[in-house]
């Protein structure tokens, strides 16, 4: 199942450790809905049924469950004191660390996990206009939405790529693209079952019209943030650095780092290609670092005045 | 956005914070929109939406108001619940598993209520779960059949 992993090989730390870390089930990760309660609360509650939760360093609300713990049917989930979320899918919106008020662009949403991670931050104020192309998938985000009691989420159905340029500008957007999910596998072992190679030519296009949408979205001054969840350098940093060699702007390359959670630099060089310099500051996410799926991530701040 | 008239939304807030004895500031940054006849949903007052795409809907639904008595949603129940302090139904953890597979329930003298019609929160300790309709000692369960759980299971269950 792993051999389409195995061009991978150069660029892995430690191969083994790769390797041993897809075979494990992925842990559950859920963070505390703290529009409601108190990660200590949470965690009390489910204390008391005897359900021992690990913390997790780097994210104060957020938490591991026990593998065996059925979460989508505990009352703590029912009655929106928690959400269930990959832990590497908290990176993006924890680094974007918005600000109450603000207005944001989910332009992939559903499910709907980053979008409520959004609205919480924001504290139920601002804007998160969670867009997906899917309509039958934005139920999953209106549920979601409905059960945390998120007052400020705008929910919208349209291909990302063509989202009206009249709709901006956002202070940030999130361009969580669709991809080969190769970094789901511990979840979806599916995701491995063809080559990232053969989803480029069907995804490429739209995940270079969605970040350039996004850039043409975003205000002066605001933040564009380029996420997926695969390992593919042709779906991560070649996708960044087409988009970037058509702008007509230079935006300012964002540190993508976390204290307490380990990541790798993006890649300058992938077979025969050199990227920008500046392409360390993205994230790279291996399973085998933090015990999460694979993911990337790259943070860009637009000049004041593009 | 269709907002609802100043009368009307004064009038819905006033029924939900008197039902259910909320704080009189409770709705102080909110605003009330009307995506359709049957729906009344709540937003924050500095939501500010697209207008293109055209939203499949904005901000927490609140109230169906195409019926006598305005029925709170059950979004609106576990949002508010933390807050309210009267018309409230406190269920045993069996009853409240019973509840969560939908059934409705005959009010029993270890249920917890200080109401005796129209709808009412549904607690499990602290913990607001849902929303039902009391009517001459029954509980008629408005649990979303999403948030349900199967036959067998239970929702305090390791």
């Amino acid at each position: 199942m792993f051999e389409v992993l195995e061009r991978y090989k150069p660029i892995v730390d430690d191969w083994n450790a790769f390797m041993d870390a897809l075979e494990r089930p992925l842990p559950t990760c859920a963070w505390a809905n703290t529009l409601r309660v108190s990660r200590d609360d949470v965690v009390a509650s489910l204390a008391q049924a005897d359900i021992e939760v690990r913390e997790l360093g780097w994210h104060p609300d957020a938490f591991i469950l026990p593998e065996t713990l059925s979460v989508g049917n505990r009352i703590e989930f029912i009655a929106g004191l928690y959400q269930v979320q990959e832990e590497a899918a908290l990176v993006p919106v924890h680094m974007m660390n918005m600000s109450e008020g603000d207005r944001v662009l989910d332009m992939c949403a559903a499910p709907g996990n980053k979008s409520a991670q959004l609205c919480v931050t924001l504290s139920n104020t601002g804007t998160v206009v969670a867009n997906d192309r899917s309509y039958q998938r934005l139920r999953a985000v209106r549920n979601t939405a409905d059960r945390l009691g998120l007052t400020n989420i705008v929910v919208t159905c349209e291909d990302a790529g063509n989202i009206p340029d009249r709709s901006g500008p956002f202070d940030a957007i999130l361009a969580d693209v669709p991809c080969s999910c190769e970094g789901t596998s511990r979840k979806n072992p599916s995701a491995l079952k063809v080559s990232a190679l053969d989803s480029i030519a069907k995804l490429g296009g739209t995940q270079r019209a969605i970040l350039a949408k996004a850039f043409r979205l975003v205000r002066p001054g605001g933040l564009v943030v380029y996420a997926t969840c695969t390992y593919a350098p042709e779906e991560n940093e070649d996708v960044v650095q087409d988009v970037l060699d058509t702008l007509d702007f230079e935006p300012e390359w964002v540190d993508a780092r976390i204290d307490g959670f380990v990541s790798s630099p993006g890649l300058t060089t992938w077979n025969d290609r050199e990227y920008d310099p500046h392409m360390s500051s993205c994230m790279r996410v291996w399973p085998h670092h933090n015990d999460t799926g694979g993911f990337f991530v790259a943070m860009f701040r637009v000049p004041e005045a593009s | 956005m269709n907002f609802v008239s100043p009368e009307d939304s004064d009038r819905y807030l006033t029924f939900v914070r008197e039902r259910w004895g909320l704080p009189d500031d409770f709705f102080e940054g909110y605003r009330l929109i009307a995506p359709n006849t049957k729906t009344i949903n709540i937003i924050n007052a500095d939501l500010n939406p697209v207008d293109e795409p055209s939203p499949e809907s904005c901000g927490l639904p609140f109230l169906r108001v195409k019926m006598i008595i305005p029925k709170i949603t059950t979004a609106a129940a576990l949002w508010i619940g933390p807050h309210a302090t009267k018309a409230i139904v406190t269920l045993s953890k069996d009853r409240t598993d019973r509840f969560f597979r939908r059934e409705d329930l005959e009010l029993q003298p270890e249920d917890v209520c200080d109401v005796d019609y129209g709808y009412v929160l549904v607690k499990c300790g602290e913990m607001t779960v849902s929303v039902a309709l009391l009517k001459d000692g029954i509980l008629q369960n408005m649990h979303p059949k999403a948030w349900s759980i199967g036959e067998g299971i239970s929702a305090f269950s390791f």
